[in-house]
């Protein structure tokens, strides 16, 4: 969880990840962020995210990346 | 069958009516039939090409449903017995053996696409090489007329394959269904496009009669006539004029033209998917949001958000993120970084698959050079949007510059304006060096003057009929900003008295009557006797 | 069930309030035309009141004033003529206009049997016509060909001339501008007359034969005037095919129609013919509009003469002193007050 916050708060320094549960419905990361995002995933769990798993819904807030995370690391 | 047609208005009324009239278990049996009369009417001939869509991603998709249970059912069981590297080397088995199911389903359907619509510019292009070349060959080439709305419906059931593939939900079981899914008549011709998880559900179930409904759809339908037959049909004349005598008119008139032409493609493609959009409604059905005030946005990404959004979502979904998640392009961003420093090798599986689907979307707008020239416009818009983001943040925190002001969105929605109308230039123009010339005739020679010097006036509209467009555009940025604060013009008019309510609703249905731009043209002239 | 009815009303509501507005727009809008006022003043004539009906392109419109021939020799009649009108036109109208009486006569001039009517390039013409017309089937009947002939124009452009003369918004001047809805009642009864026009001398060798063969009849043309004299046959009215004075007429062309009459079996009369001409005594400097048209002094000549040819030839009643036609004598008045000098 702290590595997922360092990654993220590094990544959009101007974006409340604790507060906000709606961050892609309400436009505050765009594909771009997405997928700088995901390759920080990528290397920081040893993780493959495929681009079935880039729905709102995974992204949405800190606590649906990190359960996407546990996912991913569990197939 | 054209949306403002008195032939299009009957066909709703019939197809609502019907629709209505059916017992609930079979309405939308009858709303298939509709959509295939509407589609018959359009050319017969055409229905082959939909129904071998229908057909082939039907079978494509049912195939990979029954392939995922029967995988999903066998990995249950040897899950036990399989340590994580087998796990992964199962699944990457099986994703190479639905592939076998996509990929031919893709290329047919893309096939047909690519064929009708670019074997026409793909061949005068090779005739030209071949010319140059003096190889003595020559392609014959046919041109193709276009199914109606073959790249909407194509795009439309592609997105439900690859869906299913990727496990996203449950194929469509019931043939009839299916071919119900990527047929309904008011969006096949020109979008939304539709996500099977929010559009199928509200085809298939039994819709109720609402006035509610029926009222709000014909209001939409209302005022996207409006915007079509008021104002782009009357903004195309002056279009055509200026892009039609690049010569004849430079300078000051290219940026007036350019503007114009901003307004006539957003009256004409928006106004067109609120017609479809009402008309959905009235049947029960929500479409997508397609438009959401482009020239409002406040930069050129904010642009592509807003302007024909499930164009790009689909691009965003299908394109984009396969293509910057593959391994490839996570080896390029690795590579790169190595080379060009972490800030601009992080960006690199961001800027390329972006470049390839501004490309893409351009050629998507039509085979010709110059759509490629347009998508190659936006895309290098957006990368030089990306790398000079962080440069200019520090620059102006140094200049001090306020950035949560009116004054400053202001700015950056007349600067995002004024690089839309660039390009606009772009796809207007008859090709890419008459949009140079164009574009270099402005700079040149500009003049102010012709603004208020009666210029104007020569290009094709008379007085009266600009100030028709001057306060029809007017009316719809007053609607926009309305909108943009968070009003619902809808539900708001209807919180109004009666009189209020009926003066707006005439004052609409009279201002289409007297100002649209439709029918023969009246020219006193044709009435004189011309011999008794 | 109650809300449902509110719904209901509230629809018929505003559809009546819409209906009003869109035809008091219509009148606002409409291309004020004469022809059209008079094709439409038809429909205020009592039913059986008319004697003759007159039907045919401009010259009979031009030159003939059932008012006239009242005042000289007492029957009535009307005019149901308009310039370059269609020989569809003209038996649409016939049809129609036999749905409202029932003469004694019909008057049929056909110059135009010589015409390839064009429906894209005459819509002016046409609407001169039809917009004066009621909506009926033979209404409909003639702007289906129309429209099957040109697409641009529609069926509902015909229904509803609004949605043809929408741009007139322009040309109005709204400070001064009233509504002008189509003329209720004619003193005229159909006659379009034109005053003044230039003085002209007859061409040379005028109705001698020439040897040039006269110009083939428009098979679409003649199909339709077929069918306007077997309608009339249908219902026992006689019909005279008429010829008015036209400078471009020619010996051949007058024989081929009298031929024509002939094969049909009614009465043709050239009113270009050397002795026809004598009679009718008219003066090239004054009574001529054009080649082809009388002025209104010519009309009155004319009519002067037709109307006893007539009352002689098919012994037409006189109703001067009928009560029932009292109106005719107050007509007559304006007639005569609006014509004089």
């Amino acid at each position: 969880m702290e590595t997922l916050m360092k990654i993220l708060v590094e990544l959009r320094p101007d974006v409340d990840f604790e507060e906000n549960k709606e961050l892609v419905d309400s436009g505050e990361l765009d594909s771009f962020d997405i997928v700088s995002l995901v390759g920080e995933l990528c290397d920081a769990y040893d993780i493959e995210v495929g681009a079935e798993d880039i729905v709102p819904e995974n992204f949405n807030s800190v606590e649906a990346i990190m359960a996407l995370v546990e996912r991913l690391q569990e197939d | 069958m054209a949306f403002t047609s008195v032939q299009f208005v009957v066909f709703l009324l019939l197809a609502a009516t019907s629709y209505f009239l059916t017992p609930k278990r079979y309405r939308w049996v009858t709303l298939l039939i509709v959509n295939y009369i509407f589609y018959f009417m359009a050319g017969a001939w055409y229905f082959i090409y939909l129904l071998a869509t229908t057909i082939t991603i039907y079978f494509a998709g049912l195939k990979l449903g029954n392939m995922a249970a029967k995988n999903k059912a066998a990995f249950a069981v040897a899950k036990k017995d399989l340590d994580k590297e087998q796990k992964k080397a199962w699944k990457s088995n099986f994703t190479k053996k639905k592939r076998r199911v996509l990929i031919p389903a893709l290329l047919f359907n893309f096939g047909i696409l690519a064929v009708l619509k670019y074997s026409g510019f793909v061949g005068i292009n090779l005739n030209a090489l071949f010319a140059k070349l003096s190889m003595g060959v020559e392609i014959p080439i046919r041109s193709f007329l276009l199914p109606l709305g073959i790249s909407f419906y194509t795009f439309q059931s592609v997105a439900y394959l690859i869906d299913v593939y990727r496990e996203k939900y449950e194929p469509e079981r019931n043939l009839a269904k299916f071919a119900l899914f990527i047929s309904f008549f008011p969006q096949i011709v020109q979008g939304p496009i539709g996500r099977f998880n929010d559009l199928a559900e509200q085809l298939y179930r039994p819709n109720s009669f609402s006035f509610e409904r029926v009222k709000f759809g014909v209001q939409l339908m209302l005022w996207g006539a409006f915007k079509k037959l008021v104002i782009a049909d009357r903004a195309k004349v002056i279009v055509d004029t200026v892009f039609g005598f690049p010569e004849t008119f430079g300078g000051t008139y290219v940026a007036v033209a350019a503007v114009i032409y901003c307004i006539q493609l957003y009256g004409d493609f928006s106004g067109g998917i609120d017609i479809a959009t009402g008309a959905a409604q009235i049947l029960g059905i929500q479409l997508e949001k397609n438009f959401e005030r482009p020239y409002l946005a406040t930069s050129i990404p904010d642009f592509w958000r807003r302007w024909h959004i499930t164009l790009g979502a689909w691009f965003r979904d299908y394109v984009f993120y396969p293509l910057s998640l593959s391994k490839f392009f996570m080896k390029v961003g690795k590579k790169g970084r190595k080379v060009f420093g972490n800030y601009i090798g992080k960006l690199l599986p961001v800027l390329i698959p972006q470049f390839i689907v501004f490309f893409l979307i351009g050629i998507w707008h039509g085979a010709e050079w110059k759509y490629i020239a347009f998508g190659f416009y936006n895309g290098t818009l957006i990368v030089l949007g990306i790398l000079f983001d962080q440069p200019l943040k520090k620059l102006m925190e140094k200049l001090q510059i306020k950035t949560e002001c009116f004054s400053w969105h202001f700015f950056q929605v007349l600067r995002t304006f004024i690089l839309v109308a660039l390009g606009k230039i772009i796809t207007r123009a008859p090709g890419v060096s008459a949009s140079a010339y164009l574009m270099h005739s402005m700079v040149r020679n500009w003049d102010a003057d012709i603004l208020t010097n009666g210029g104007l006036l020569k290009l094709g509209l008379d007085t009266q009929d600009l100030w028709v467009l001057l306060f029809s555009t007017l009316v719809l940025l007053c609607i926009s900003l309305l909108q943009e604060s968070g009003i619902q013009i809808r539900e708001a008019l209807s919180k109004q008295n009666l009189l209020f309510r009926w003066i707006i609703y005439l004052a609409a249905i009279f201002s289409l009557i007297l100002f649209g731009v439709y029918g023969l043209n009246y020219n006193a002239s044709d009435f004189i006797y011309r011999g008794f | 069930m109650k809300g449902c009815l509110k719904i209901v009303t509230r629809c018929v509501a505003f559809f009546v309030i819409f209906s009003m507005l869109f035809s008091n727009m219509s009148d606002y809008l409409r291309r004020p035309d004469d022809e059209s006022d008079e094709i439409h003043a038809f429909y205020d004539e009592p039913k059986d009141s008319i004697d003759v009906l007159f039907m045919g392109s401009s010259p009979i419109l031009r030159g003939v004033s059932p008012m006239v021939m009242w005042e000289q020799d007492g029957f009535t009649s009307y005019v149901r003529a308009s310039a370059l009108q269609a020989p569809s036109v003209t038996y649409g109208l016939l049809e129609e206009s036999l749905e409202y009486q029932t003469p004694e006569l019909v008057v049929l001039l056909c110059d135009n049997i010589f015409l390839d009517y064009d429906y894209a390039e005459r819509e002016g013409d046409l609407r001169r016509s039809l917009d004066g017309m009621k909506m009926s089937k033979y209404k409909f009947q003639i702007i289906q060909e129309v429209t099957a002939a040109d697409d641009r124009q529609t069926l509902l452009s015909y229904m509803f001339p609004l949605f043809r003369y929408h741009e007139r918004w322009k040309e109005v001047d709204w400070a001064e501008a009233e509504p002008t809805p189509l003329m209720e009642h004619s003193f005229k009864k159909g006659n379009v007359y034109l005053r003044g026009g230039d003085p002209l001398a007859y061409p040379e060798n005028f109705m001698e034969p020439s040897g040039v063969a006269a110009p083939a009849f428009n098979e679409a043309a003649k199909g339709y005037i077929e069918k306007t004299i077997n309608l009339c046959k249908e219902k026992n009215i006689p019909v005279m095919i008429l010829h008015l004075p036209k400078m471009s007429w020619s010996y051949e062309q007058s024989a081929a129609v009298e031929g024509f009459a002939k094969e049909m079996g009614v009465e043709y009369l050239d009113c270009d013919t050397e002795e026809i001409r004598s009679q009718l005594n008219l003066d090239l400097a004054k009574d001529y509009y054009d080649q082809g048209h009388m002025n209104l002094s010519g009309s009155i000549k004319l009519s002067q003469w037709f109307g006893a040819y007539l009352d002689n030839t098919y012994d037409l009643p006189d109703h001067r002193n009928d009560n029932a036609f009292q109106r005719w004598l107050e007509d007559y008045q304006v007639y005569a007050e609006r014509t004089k000098g």
